[in-house]
């Protein structure tokens, strides 16, 4: 089977203790991610879940479970996408998300690896941000100017760049 | 044909006038694109330099697309280090759209060649200037790290 992975780093103005507290707090996470609250037991084993803001309850909530969790450092967990029945079917276990921190001078890499997808995970269309290609991208952007300006981005709200 | 493609997409608190300045002036490139600075007419078929402070040439190519603010088309090849110069042209695109209040910028850097060393290089560098760009056009202040030139090695 294809095995596809999406691979992405940033480099943010901050601190390895701050951007993990974005990376892990419903509060900052709200701010960033398209409204999504990021809900987790941040030991090795805690239950995940990415809860979707009101009004895109259609978009469901993705549950998964810390597999490493190293705060200041690394951060591993499961994704559950809400696959239609057909795209279900052909999964080999679930997606798996890594961050990675690293201090460098006065900055930090966040280097991002999404792992184990299909390629219905990758979206063809640039002009949304559905799909992992242009959801990350989006998502990632926003945290860094969260944290270095003190306001994310503002994106439209139809999930759409255009 | 085999190709070896980078693609690397950041959105920026901007406008697309401030972002095409800050992709091709000098008094911004020097401040977070490692020092350098591009030297071209900007027009199409214009030939099109990258400068290193002192004053070399890294990296060299033309314009092959020029549509200000919205997109440029560059054939790049380097000029420093010989393994990379060996491989020939690259094309390198600056996509610029609005989304909201911010701008979409995607970067995309091929070659049609498999196992591009270029392609790997500049996969290292662009993360780290374009960071550094938004970091510029968001508070005024790139990052640290994409000041000063580091003889060629782009934040590899």
């Amino acid at each position: 089977m294809e095995k596809i992975e999406f691979v992405y780093a940033a480099f943010i103005r901050t601190t390895p203790e701050k951007l993990w507290e974005a990376l892990t707090s419903g509060a900052f996470s709200e701010r960033y991610w398209f409204g999504f609250r990021f809900e987790a037991e941040l030991k090795a084993g805690g239950k995940l879940r990415i809860l979707p803001p009101k009004g895109m309850e259609q978009n469901g909530d993705h549950v998964g479970e810390i597999l490493v969790c190293e705060p200041g450092r690394k951060l591993v967990y499961t994704w559950k996408q809400n696959d239609k029945p057909e795209i279900a079917q052909k999964r080999d276990g679930l997606s798996r998300v890594t961050y990675e921190l690293t201090p460098m001078g006065t900055q930090v890499k966040l280097r991002l690896i999404h792992e184990n997808l299909l390629p219905e995970d990758i979206e063809k269309d640039p002009n949304t941000f559905g799909g992992i290609n242009n959801g990350w991208p989006a998502v990632i952007s926003s945290l860094k100017s969260l944290l270095e300006t003190g306001e994310a981005i503002a994106f439209s709200p139809a999930c759409s760049t255009k | 044909m085999q190709k070896s493609t980078f693609m690397y997409v950041t959105y920026i608190r901007t406008t697309p006038e401030k972002l095409w300045a800050a992709l091709t002036q000098p008094e911004f490139t020097r401040q977070y694109f490692f020092n350098t600075t591009q030297e071209s007419e900007w027009k199409p078929g214009a030939s099109w330099k990258m400068k290193a402070p002192d004053g070399s040439t890294t990296d060299g190519g033309e314009v092959i697309e020029i549509d200000p603010p919205n997109r440029l088309v560059l054939k790049w090849r380097h000029e420093l280090k010989p393994e990379l110069h060996a491989e020939g042209y690259s094309h390198m695109t600056y996509l610029i759209e609005k989304a909201g209040t911010a701008v979409k910028l995607t970067v995309t850097h091929e070659m049609d060649k498999a196992g591009s060393k270029l392609i790997e290089g500049v996969g290292h560098g662009w993360p780290t200037i374009l960071a550094s760009l938004k970091s510029l056009l968001e508070t005024g202040q790139p990052l640290e790290e994409t000041r000063q030139w580091k003889g060629g090695c782009k934040g590899e």
